[in-house]
């Protein structure tokens, strides 16, 4: 059954638009009144209003509902369980895994150290091999050249 | 809970002044997440996780607000995800049911209540439920804190970080959506009483 009525009668609509505030007593007594009066005459709005009316029994029935006894203790049950997980990985995991990472630094650190230093004696002998590889090279290609070449004197004596 | 408001931290809380804490709002959080969910299950969970939060970030309190204030925010925004989370799981159902499950009802469970009254206060449920998922955010919040909360304009406004006419103005408008909701409404068991 549509309320095809109070689509097209504007004192129905206007009754139906206050019933919420006439159920909360929201309206003055000449409104009163007056809508007291449409309801009795007219069934749709009636259905309107005894709609209104089991909405408000609802919202009153779920208003007076409480939260379930005890609820507080599953709450501390379930903070304290979050505390002693944050407490374990702060005050244990926490500095084992700086500890690790603290540790592990100083392997890689020695470790690299080791490998950078091995690095550099390497270079130094090459160096001075390479040196000693040249000046032979220079004294044999100045000697079949045989000729004077200035700052060279030393490899013609 | 001056107690609570001078402490700095929720690790020097002791378990009697987190019990206090909880009964004192365990009443006022369940109503208002109920008002949002219409599920006395889902109102109980949200519950807890409600306090789960407050404590837990009770190091963030600085008094700037009251402190029921901040616990009602904290209410109304969970209850807010979590019926965002469930309007995505509907439609996830639905369109589970319409593809592989032609044919099943949909299944609400609304409060709970004795059998004598359940048929007519299921349907009043029913209504319920679907003039409040007409309306919008805003309107809904305002009308849960004012209806079953009991809040006034001004506490509301607080809640919501809105000034008070605003508030009225929700107010307003969410009778008459929810009004505009049952004047559409096929007439079914709520007259059978």
């Amino acid at each position: 059954m549509k309320r095809e009525n109070l689509k097209t009668n504007s004192s129905c609509r206007r009754i139906a638009d206050m019933a919420w505030d006439y159920h909360e007593n929201e309206v003055g007594l000449q409104l009163k009144n007056e809508i007291e009066d449409h309801l009795q005459n007219c069934e749709e709005c009636q259905k309107v209003y005894q709609q209104t009316e089991a909405v408000h029994r609802e919202i009153d029935k779920q208003k007076n509902m409480l939260a379930p006894p005890f609820i507080s203790t599953g709450i501390i049950n379930q903070l304290k369980n979050n505390t002693r997980r944050s407490l374990s990985f702060s005050y244990l995991l926490k500095p084992a895994f700086a500890a690790l990472i603290l540790v592990l630094m100083i392997i890689t650190g020695v470790y690299t150290g080791s490998i950078v230093a091995g690095k550099i004696y390497a270079s130094d002998e090459a160096t001075e091999t390479d040196g000693t590889v040249n000046l032979i090279a220079d004294q044999h290609l100045f000697q079949e050249a045989d000729f004077y070449t200035p700052g060279f004197e030393y490899l013609n004596e | 809970m001056k107690q609570l408001l001078t402490k700095t931290s929720r690790m020097e809380l002791s378990e009697k002044e987190l019990t206090q804490f909880i009964n004192k709002f365990q009443d006022k959080v369940f109503r208002t997440c109920l008002g949002f969910v219409q599920n006395t299950a889902d109102a109980n969970d949200l519950t807890q996780d409600v306090f789960l939060s407050v404590i837990e970030s009770i190091d963030g309190f600085r008094n700037e607000a009251q402190l029921s204030t901040w616990v009602y925010r904290i209410a109304v925004n969970k209850s807010l995800n979590h019926l965002k989370k469930r309007k995505v799981r509907n439609i996830f159902q639905s369109l589970d049911k319409l593809l592989f499950k032609p044919g099943t009802g949909e299944s609400h469970h609304y409060v709970h209540t004795p059998a004598d009254e359940q048929e007519t206060s299921q349907e009043a449920a029913r209504l319920l439920n679907n003039a409040l998922g007409k309306l919008s955010e805003s309107q809904r919040v305002a009308f849960t804190l004012s209806k079953y909360d009991e809040l006034n304009s001004s506490e509301i406004a607080s809640v919501m970080g809105i000034s008070v006419s605003a508030v009225d103005a929700h107010i307003h408008r969410a009778k008459r959506n929810i009004l505009k909701e049952l004047q559409h409404t096929e007439v079914g068991q709520i007259y059978k009483k």
